[in-house]
């Protein structure tokens, strides 16, 4: 399955994909060079979760004809706008372009739009974000009715400077791979039978999350539980034998107790990590109470880890 | 309780010529600020005179004192008294890549001229600062040579060089000997430490202090490969622990685990956090997690011991 990213130049598309698969600081994103030829990165940590970013240089134009073959692996085409200097009316014209092309080739292709770089000064707070938000969505809309084409696009507002940009990709990723469903029905379960506030299912590598229970994600909850990747990488290169990064025994529990100025509401939070499969880790959220039936939970998660190897076994 | 006699203030004079970076590296270290939200600094006016509470009864006097040129003039004249006496420590500042590396070294020499002075026996610490600035394979000869440019003028004074960068753990490494030096009977506190590990049959065990995650103590019993482990382990743990105020948490214990090592991280005393590392198969985590409970009392005095009587 391939992922196209394509927008126009100086957008920022090399920069997502440094950021998010080579990690690059967003600082020295800066620097770039423009992309001169299409940039391919295989992202194969694990057997089963495996994808390609294509990486195309700026104002790549498609044709039905000439790239059919590409478009015939693709499985989603990100659309990267620049929101702080980007010109949407002339951005929407060229993304409907593609989406014309594209569509003749593969029906299946699913069409993301980022609105990037909502983190200059220009974007100080959430109302200037929808803003540019609803004119982008607004102005495809119109452009794709008046051109009778019919597809679902999904928008998001991305910064290479926090988590956004993981997340967009996280929801992204997703869509590609059927098996995600089935997790999603797991993370459900176990969120229901054994009292996890909020389950994730990362790749440790990329720090995509390739699925997670129903109950709307908190970003800051993301935060902290990819934050809590990095620690146990960083750990086991210092003290695991030979540089081991990670293996089955691969495993994290840190209790939280509230801050001075959290509310009475929340108690005590434990943070735990399980390795699943190659490079994949369960990170819940599991609120004090529930952690005294470790036992229980560790339970789940063999069940979870043994279907999850089923699932795998039969595609 | 700690009272108003058992404190013991410190007077820390952090110097050195403007933009060279004092409040970034003092901002890291005890206000949790993250490298990247230094930048935003301007010049320090004058003289910032903070307190910091170091493992509960040591109070650091930090003077912060602003480095442009004239401030600087004023510091050696109308308020030379009130600055220079009464120094434990001055702390100098060198930026690796300097404009004016002679005016830096006159500065210096004025310090140490005022400290002649008024306070004998002020512990003299550099540091070469934003060695990030510095292609990596060059890193150790502009540091010898530098280092060297300081021990010339440096005369009578017994200094000691760091090379420094808020982007890595040196800044850690560096900060940490310099606190050490502060601590008088930090010996016990070390010669417990090693029995406590070989009571564990653990491979590593370190004190932090609780707000900085500046390395206090440590035992190491198998002799890791990695001498700057600590260091990157201070600087790990402090990013997590400020994402952690983000979500409106604190942590209070963490436990890593692999096929080969298992990592406790834990609140410790009332100002510091231990870390225990052991490889034992043999031993029960959860025996090393009662130990670790068993002797909290223990070390809470010997800490306090540590600081010297007062």
């Amino acid at each position: 399955m391939d992922i196209l990213l394509v927008g126009p130049s100086k957008s920022g598309k090399t920069s997502i994909q440094r950021v998010v698969f080579k990690k690059l600081s967003p600082h020295e994103s800066f620097f770039l060079p423009p992309t001169m030829s299409v940039e391919t990165l295989t992202v194969e940590n694990n057997p089963n979760v495996q994808f390609t970013i294509k990486d195309f240089p700026g104002n790549k134009e498609f044709d039905a004809e000439a790239d059919r073959a590409i478009l015939e692996q693709t499985g989603a085409i990100i659309y990267v706008f620049d929101a702080q200097i980007g010109d949407i009316e002339e951005s929407c014209g060229k993304l409907k372009d593609i989406i014309a092309e594209a569509s003749k080739v593969n029906e299946k292709i699913y069409y993301e739009v980022f609105v990037h770089k909502v983190d200059s000064d220009l974007y100080q707070n959430d109302d200037q974000k929808m803003e540019v938000y609803n004119d982008f969505q607004r102005e495809i809309r119109n452009e794709l009715k008046e051109a009778d084409i019919n597809v679902n696009i999904t928008f998001y507002l991305t910064s290479i400077y926090d988590h956004t940009i993981f997340d967009a990709l996280s929801k992204i990723v997703q869509k590609l791979f059927p098996f995600v469903e089935h997790l999603i029905e797991m993370l459900n379960s176990l969120h229901t039978s054994c009292g996890v506030e909020k389950a994730f299912i990362f790749d440790i590598i990329s720090k995509i999350f390739i699925a997670t229970d129903s109950s709307p994600v908190d970003i800051t909850h993301y935060e902290i539980c990819s934050e809590l990747i990095d620690v146990l990488i960083d750990m086991s290169c210092i003290y695991g034998k030979d540089n081991l990064k990670f293996d089955e025994e691969s495993s994290t529990t840190i209790k939280l107790k509230k801050g001075d100025n959290a509310d009475d509401e929340a108690g005590n939070t434990y943070l735990y990590l399980k390795e699943v499969d190659e490079y994949l880790v369960l990170v819940c959220l599991i609120g004090e109470e529930e952690f005294q039936k470790k036992h229980l939970i560790n339970y789940n998660i063999n069940l979870l880890k043994q279907s999850l190897k089923e699932i795998f076994a039969k595609k | 309780m700690a009272t108003q006699d058992s404190e013991k203030v410190q007077k820390v004079l952090l110097m050195g010529r403007a933009g060279s970076g004092k409040t970034s590296m003092r901002s890291i270290i005890f206000a949790n600020y993250l490298a990247r939200d230094t930048y935003r600094f301007t010049f320090t006016v004058d003289i910032n005179r903070s307190r910091v509470r170091f493992l509960g009864n040591l109070v650091l006097s930090l003077w912060d004192c602003g480095g442009q040129g004239l401030f600087m003039e004023q510091y050696f004249q109308s308020q030379k008294d009130q600055i220079f006496k009464n120094v434990e420590v001055l702390i100098y500042v060198f930026e690796v890549v300097s404009k004016e590396p002679d005016k830096d070294l006159e500065y210096y020499k004025n310090c140490l001229a005022a400290l002649e002075d008024l306070s004998q026996g002020a512990k003299i610490f550099c540091m070469i600062h934003k060695m990030d600035l510095i292609a990596d394979s060059m890193r150790d000869k502009v540091f010898e040579q530098k280092q060297q440019e300081i021990i010339d003028v440096s005369k009578d004074f017994d200094v000691t060089c760091f090379r420094t960068s808020i982007w890595d753990e040196t800044l850690y490494k560096a900060w940490s000997d310099i606190v050490n030096i502060l601590l008088p009977n930090v010996q016990d506190l070390k010669s417990s430490l090693k029995d406590f590990c070989d009571a564990n049959s653990a491979d590593d065990v370190v004190l932090f202090e609780k707000y900085t995650f500046l390395v206090i103590a440590n035992h190491d019993n198998i002799g890791h490969k990695d001498d700057h482990r600590f260091e990157k382990i201070s600087n790990i743990i402090k990013q997590f622990k400020l994402s952690c105020i983000k979500t409106n948490f604190q942590f209070e214990s963490m436990t890593f685990k692999n096929s080969y090592f298992t990592a406790f991280v834990e609140e410790f005393t009332s100002s510091t956090y231990i870390m225990v590392i052991s490889s034992d198969p043999d031993v029960e985590t959860e025996a090393i997690s009662f130990n670790i409970k068993a002797s909290r009392d223990y070390f809470e005095n010997l800490v306090t011991d540590s600081l010297g009587s007062s």
